[in-house]
């Protein structure tokens, strides 16, 4: 057996956050293909609240040995003080820059652990750059740790103390071209990078009928899965929605899965809100919509999308993403759009020639299959460890 | 009875002073007993100044002199600015008014447009309390009513709709060959008229790209007004509108000084008249087109749906328009196959017919976005924040208005005394500080790289030219609160 390799991650691979997801697939491949690999993680499962909801300790799951640390010391408003002040583009002192780091969740546990143990271990995957463990094995294993920065343009990815941590580490591993070019415009990439992707998953059993049926939806609909929040572009949708029915008489209607509250404008909307479900149904749902909508400018890999064109589903989404618009662009199975006359626009187009939209989608299951399957990942993951480690 | 008329008057340039004038002629025809009071200077017998304290009082005391106050109401008589301070001096001298003149009757042209932010809610709950003072409140649609009603939370039933148009007279007894030729008008074209202040919500520039549209040597479209006010937008706006008729001989703009009568004369001259408004409440042109029978082709805006009359058009989009234009010149839409979409399809080439490559399908989107854009934003400004970020707040929450204690405490009648002795000041200043921070969390990044399929890195100017935008001036909106990351 392989390794010891160690995954870290914020939480155990719950469905709401991308980043924790394909860390999760990651370990996985790993330990399919002989490594032993240890998940440590939280035993939190909502990154709203970090409730610590899971058991603390260490027990098998699969493949997979799962080490589970207590969450603890949300103080949120320090931390909302701070984030609203690197938001606004306000400089912050690097030790203004610890307090922020510190004032959103953090794993003392998980500490304590890595400074005993950290050295057992022959690489140390974590991920994404903002979760605070990052910081803490770029202090006390740095050696040995590779990052998933997960990166996307924002506010945050522009402080000194990831500058420091993404170039005290090992290596980066980078999902995306985008990923790499904005990571390199920052001067965050050290020595060692590769581009090793990343990848979904096929979607085991997909069935429109019965998604329709077990969820009351009937005739054309957008879909969109995530979290319902400032971050993913959500309060902006609604407004795009607003506008578009202002425009066109009226806009189709939007059924969305995940977390989050779909707010005033949205039940204004009749925006149908499923909830958290199934991969299964999410996959149904995405299948049957006329068009997956990602509103999002901040992503660093955006799976949704990526299942979406695996389903042959046209994707309408924000060109302010660089890796949503890399990959309509390069796909050819899906439109952006800028602002919100775009986006009443495409539309338009879906109203009006759904056929059209359909014909571009038929480039995406092709794009997705040649470009983000597992094994391809885990071989480049593989020949990266063996390089670095 | 003795009334007293509040309102603009000539010779002031002022569609509210052409009303009240008109108003005030049809009264005295009648032998009513009627004085006018005007915020500026003019024909009237009594002026103040009734956004100053000084002229309020004023005007609160020649109004109790009168057994009826007929006002015609616009924020601009009586307020300098919406800014907090400026409101509540307003609102405060208004309150006083309402009170304690005598029988007054509200005649609503226009409330305030609604602005963004948390001060709205109590600025709309001021603008009710204000609203239910008077004697009467009228206006002069059904749907300004039901806005009205719904705004500030009033009981439609106390609020009553007056016709527009009552009191309307003409100024020019020309015939339309007359009108013409002392226009300049060629007798055998077909006029179109876009007649008013030039501001960008007159929407003038839409009927000059429809006809852009639209085939017909003989269409004209006449654009006839001035600048009400001065501002960079305005300006700009006017050149826009220059720079529509120097690309289209059929167009022509009159920029500058129009009287009364001109005015009419243009709407004699004309065959309709478009009123292509980007909002309005009700239009005083749309009246004066009735008066003179001629047809008007309207947006579908605030009340002028129900203003205009059974022979007028009402539109609701870019494409409603350039149609109705083209019916009523007689005239077919640009384009081969002259169908409601050609002038989408002539300005979007192979994009607009079916088996389209992404290419071509997200140019279509981005050329109609485009049209879309400049329909609704004659500047076509930017929108897009690249990050619709929260800013930071500097007072971390609005500061609390002061407000004195209850219970009968030491304590607490100490503090009401104080809060009495210094609210008048203490107030303004929260609500000025307040409206200040609204204004910073309501700037956003922006980006200053216009994205989009479509074209470049740069806003148009009103003339066309590029002209590159800092993040400041495209800031706009303003994020919601409580979602930063937090891990």
């Amino acid at each position: 057996m392989k390794g010891p390799i160690a995954v870290v991650s914020a939480t155990a691979g719950s469905n709401v956050g991308g980043a924790e997801a394909m860390l999760r697939d990651v370990a996985t491949g790993l330990a399919e293909r002989d490594w032993q690999v240890e998940m440590l993680t939280t035993a939190a499962e909502d990154i709203y609240t970090w409730d610590n909801v899971a058991e603390v300790g260490s027990r098998d799951e699969g493949l997979l040995t799962v080490r589970r640390f207590e969450a603890v010391g949300l103080t949120q408003p320090l931390r909302d003080r701070l984030s609203n002040r690197i938001l606004a583009g306000d400089k912050l002192t690097m030790a203004e820059q610890y307090r922020w780091a510190n004032a959103g969740m953090r794993v003392p546990g998980l500490y304590d652990f890595l400074v005993e143990h950290g050295r057992d271990y022959q690489a140390i995957v974590c991920g994404p750059y903002m979760f605070w463990a990052a910081l803490v094995l770029a202090d006390v294993a740095p050696e040995r740790t590779i990052l998933f920065p997960c990166l996307h343009d924002e506010p945050f990815a522009r402080l000194g103390l990831y500058k420091f941590m993404m170039r005290s580490v090992r290596g980066l591993w980078f999902q995306t071209d985008p990923e790499f070019q904005l990571a390199s415009s920052l001067g965050l990439v050290g020595d060692r990078y590769s581009f090793v992707g990343s990848a979904v998953t096929n979607p085991g059993s997909v069935d429109v009928a019965s998604f329709r049926s077990r969820y009351d939806v009937e005739g054309d609909y957008l879909f969109f899965a995530g979290r319902r929040e400032w971050g993913k572009g959500w309060p902006q949708l609604m407004e795009d929605l607003a506008f578009a029915a202002e425009v066109l008489g009226d806009c189709l209607p939007l059924v969305t899965c995940g977390v989050g509250e779909i707010g005033s404008l949205g039940e204004r909307l009749g925006v149908r809100d499923i909830g958290v479900v199934p991969d299964d149904d999410r996959a149904s749902g995405q299948a049957g919509a006329l068009a997956y909508v990602q509103p999002s400018a901040m992503e660093s890999f955006s799976r949704t999308v990526l299942e979406a064109f695996l389903l042959g589903t046209p994707v309408v989404a924000n060109w302010h993403s660089a890796v949503v618009r890399w990959h309509c662009e390069r796909s050819g199975a899906g439109l952006t759009y800028s602002n919100r006359y775009e986006f009443a626009e495409c539309m338009r187009l879906l109203r009006e020639r759904p056929q059209d939209l359909r014909s571009l989608a038929q480039s995406g299951p092709s794009y997705v299959r040649n470009e983000f399957t597992w094994p391809a990942v885990i071989d480049r993951v593989e020949a990266s460890l063996a390089e670095w480690t | 009875m003795r009334t007293l008329l509040v309102t603009p008057f000539p010779p002031t340039r002022d569609g509210l002073a052409t009303y009240a004038s008109q108003l005030y002629a049809t009264w005295t025809g009648e032998g009513r007993s009627v004085e006018v009071l005007s915020p500026e200077p003019s024909a009237a017998r009594f002026n103040a100044d009734m956004k100053t304290t000084a002229g309020m009082v004023r005007a609160i005391r020649l109004a109790r002199r009168f057994d009826r106050v007929v006002v015609q109401f616009h924020p601009e008589t009586f307020f300098y600015g919406m800014d907090p301070l400026h409101f509540l001096q307003g609102w405060v001298g208004l309150m006083a008014f309402f009170g304690l003149a005598p029988n007054v009757e509200v005649v609503v042209h226009e409330t305030p447009q609604k602005a963004a932010g948390r001060l709205d809610a109590l600025r709309a709950r001021l603008w009710g309390v204000l609203w239910r003072r008077p004697a009467t409140v009228s206006v002069h649609t059904e749907a300004e009513r039901k806005a009205m009603a719904d705004e500030y939370s009033l009981d439609p039933e106390k609020l009553s709709v007056i016709d527009h148009g009552a009191g309307f007279t003409r100024h020019s007894q020309a015939s339309r060959s007359e009108a013409r030729a002392s226009l300049g008008v060629e007798a055998g074209s077909f006029l179109f008229l876009c007649a008013g202040f030039i501001q960008p919500h007159k929407g003038f520039d839409r009927a000059a790209r429809a006809l852009g549209c639209i085939e017909g040597a003989d269409l004209r479209l006449a654009i006839v007004g001035e600048m009400r006010v001065w501002t960079p937008e305005h300006q700009a706006y006017l050149d826009l509108l220059r720079g529509l008729a120097e690309a289209d001989p059929r167009v022509t703009l009159h920029d500058g000084y129009v009287s009364d009568e001109t005015f009419d004369r243009w709407i004699i001259a004309s065959d309709v008249v478009v009123l292509p408004y980007r909002h309005i409440w009700s239009s005083g042109v749309a009246e004066r087109a009735a008066l003179y029978g001629r047809p008007v082709i309207a947006t579908n805006v605030g009340g002028l749906a129900e203003q205009v009359s059974s022979s007028s058009r009402v539109v609701s989009d870019r494409e409603e328009l350039i149609r109705a234009m083209a019916e009523a010149g007689g005239a077919v839409v640009s384009g081969a196959d002259g169908a409601s979409e050609a002038p989408r399809r002539r300005r979007t080439g192979a994009a607009g017919r079916s088996g389209s490559s992404r290419g071509d399908l997200q140019r279509l989107v981005a050329e109609r976005a485009r049209v879309l854009h400049e329909w609704y934003d004659p500047l076509e400004r930017s929108e897009r924040p690249i990050l619709d970020v929260p800013v930071s707040d500097p007072l971390e929450g609005p500061l609390a208005l002061p407000g004195g204690q209850r219970g009968v405490s030491p304590k607490a009648i100490a503090q009401r005394v104080v809060s009495r002795l210094i609210d008048w000041r203490v107030v303004p200043i929260a609500l000025y500080v307040n409206a200040m921070r609204e204004q910073l969390l309501a700037g956003a990044t922006s980006d200053p790289e216009r994205p989009g399929a479509s074209e470049d890195a740069e806003d148009r100017s009103a003339s066309g030219a590029p002209v590159r935008k800092t993040s400041k001036q495209l800031g706009r909106r303003r994020p919601s609160s409580g979602s930063t990351p937090r891990s």
